[in-house]
């Protein structure tokens, strides 16, 4: 592979390229910072306008899923760092919300010639019984893994190049709706019971926002992995009660009680309660070793995960900094 | 009717079986807490339940069946109860007592009245006592796995089993004799007195950190 010789585009609209990113949860406001502060501009998309304040970010308020609206957004783009998530945890939302907003972004992608990265799950996966890698085959169907198994095709299906990049459960600054983010960072810190989804003793895979972001930066540059799913660098698993006692040992406090809700509590709570049904759909992840074997895309990447140390002492912080309002 | 008025979806065979199970077991639940074991006849829930003999026959075999069904539905409403503790702390007494008014009105609410009826009836009653049986070892078991799930280690495995079963027995006793409990109501003074002394044993029994532990 020999390094472009002439632009892309013979008269460049923009001298200097512009990443776009659309969302600004933990992903995509990651993504835009790490472009940020090496030094690169890019524009952050969301229906507020909300996002990381930073000169090289400019924030657009754009509704990701009107054609019409992001059109004009994407203008000069030659990356689109996809990083939406559903308005609610339910399958119904993300099946009205995700496929729509990915199609409108694929169309506008393949109009101007530009790769589009997706953050993805490992819901597709379904239950397993052995580590998932690139070639696990990612087919479930039912509710929002099934939802996930639709995104991946309708990206399979599109011309437009893409690159899925997948995580396991995430942690890391700025995580809060997610199993390592505000149940469980504030309440080791605080001393508190920690009550954890499925069993404490379960091999887990915990994968570092930083750690995606890096890979889908990587990813969108490199040509040759466009059109493949790859994993994120991702650590060595540790079950749910290693993971409490290192946020102990990181924050400096005790280990705190610990307890885990067994499954079956959930499924149970779920038949009268939509939301507790939603959450025992990927319960099984917890009941048993989910393992994210990212050795190989690794290798392709030429990326290594933070250790695990290093990432929590990074989240301790972060929530110990964390404005009030939002702990 | 306005035909302005959008139509609804209809509903598929499955969801008109399940509405149909959901209202015969709610039906037999009430019969129980109204009418007692004895008149709850599948004649008197159906027509409760607004279906037919033969549509209850079609979901439930047998009248045993159904009464064991409900007994396992009234499990599950339980369980959901108890499980919907948002995370409760059972460090100090009155936090321990908190948890336990919860669990009265668990044990006190009309529908639980389904297990008192079917428990009476199955003393004297060999095959509804057998076919009661892995339902009520189920919802035992399930009480117990929550409890654990609340108190963590504070209490070795065996004294929580034991301290559920004070206090679910104590509950039990307490609608048997008062005849017509209303677990909306706060409880009398001797109830409530009962449940903070029963809070301050399980309180007693918790490990004693180290750091506090003076000679």
């Amino acid at each position: 592979m020999t390094v472009h010789t002439r632009p892309v585009h013979p008269i460049p609209a923009h001298p200097i390229p512009v990443h776009v990113v659309t969302g600004a949860g933990p992903v995509g406001s990651t993504v835009a910072l790490q472009f940020a502060k090496a030094g690169e501009r890019v524009r952050l998309l969301t229906r507020s306008g909300n996002g990381p304040e930073h000169p090289l970010i400019e924030r657009r308020r754009v509704d990701v899923s009107r054609a019409d609206q992001f059109d004009a957004a994407v203008e000069g783009a030659t990356v689109i760092h996809h990083c939406i998530h559903g308005s609610a945890y339910d399958a119904r939302t993300w099946r009205a919300e995700l496929p729509t907003a990915e199609a409108v972004v694929l169309a506008a992608a393949g109009r101007i010639g530009a790769v589009v990265v997706f953050p993805e799950s490992l819901y597709s996966c379904g239950p397993v019984d052995a580590p998932i890698t690139e070639e696990t085959p990612r087919t479930a169907t039912r509710g929002k893994l099934g939802v996930r198994t639709a995104l991946l095709a309708q990206r399979a299906a599109s011309p437009t190049p893409t690159v899925s990049v997948a995580a396991s459960d995430f942690y890391g600054p700025l995580v809060r709706n997610a199993h390592a983010g505000e149940r469980l960072i504030p309440t080791v810190l605080a001393g508190k019971t920690m009550r954890v989804l499925g069993s404490l003793d379960e091999q887990h895979s915990w994968t570092y926002v930083p750690d995606l972001a890096d890979a889908m930066i990587r990813a969108a540059a490199t040509p040759p992995l466009w059109n493949t799913v790859l994993h994120a660098p991702t650590t060595a698993p540790v079950t749910q009660r290693e993971l409490i006692e290192q946020v102990a040992a990181v924050g400096d406090v005790e280990v705190p009680r610990m307890s885990a809700i067994p499954t079956w509590l959930l499924t149970t709570m779920g038949i009268a309660h939509r939301p507790t049904r939603e959450l025992a759909e990927t319960a099984y992840m917890f009941d048993r070793p989910f393992v994210l074997d990212s050795s190989t895309s690794q290798r392709r990447l030429g990326l290594t995960p933070t250790s695990l140390t290093a990432g929590l002492k990074a989240s301790v912080a972060w929530w110990r900094d964390a404005p009030a309002q939002l702990v | 009717m306005s035909s302005t008025v959008p139509p609804t979806v209809p509903r598929t065979q499955a969801q008109r079986r399940q509405s149909t199970r959901s209202a015969l077991l709610e039906a037999t639940v009430s019969c129980l807490a109204t009418r007692g074991y004895a008149a709850t006849s599948t004649a008197a829930v159906s027509a409760e339940a607004g279906v037919s003999q033969g549509a209850l026959f079609r979901h439930f075999p047998t009248r045993r069946a159904l009464l064991v069904a409900t007994a396992e539905h009234v499990s599950v409403r339980n369980i959901t109860a108890f499980g919907a503790l948002s995370d409760p702390d059972v460090t100090s007494v009155a936090e321990v007592a908190a948890v336990l008014g919860h669990l009265r009105t668990v044990v006190l609410s009309p529908a639980n009245q389904t297990w008192r009826e079917l428990l009476v009836a199955a003393r004297s009653d060999a095959d509804l006592r057998e076919a009661l049986l892995p339902a009520r070892l189920s919802f035992q078991q399930q009480m117990l796995e929550v409890a654990t799930v609340w108190w963590c280690d504070r209490l070795p495995p065996d004294d929580l089993a034991a301290v559920l079963s004070i206090v679910v027995n104590v509950l039990d006793g307490l609608a048997f004799s008062a005849l017509d409990p209303d677990p909306t109501a706060p409880p009398g003074r001797t109830a409530e007195r009962a449940l903070t002394l029963l809070a301050e044993m399980i309180v007693r029994h918790y490990p004693q950190p180290e750091s506090q532990e003076t000679r």
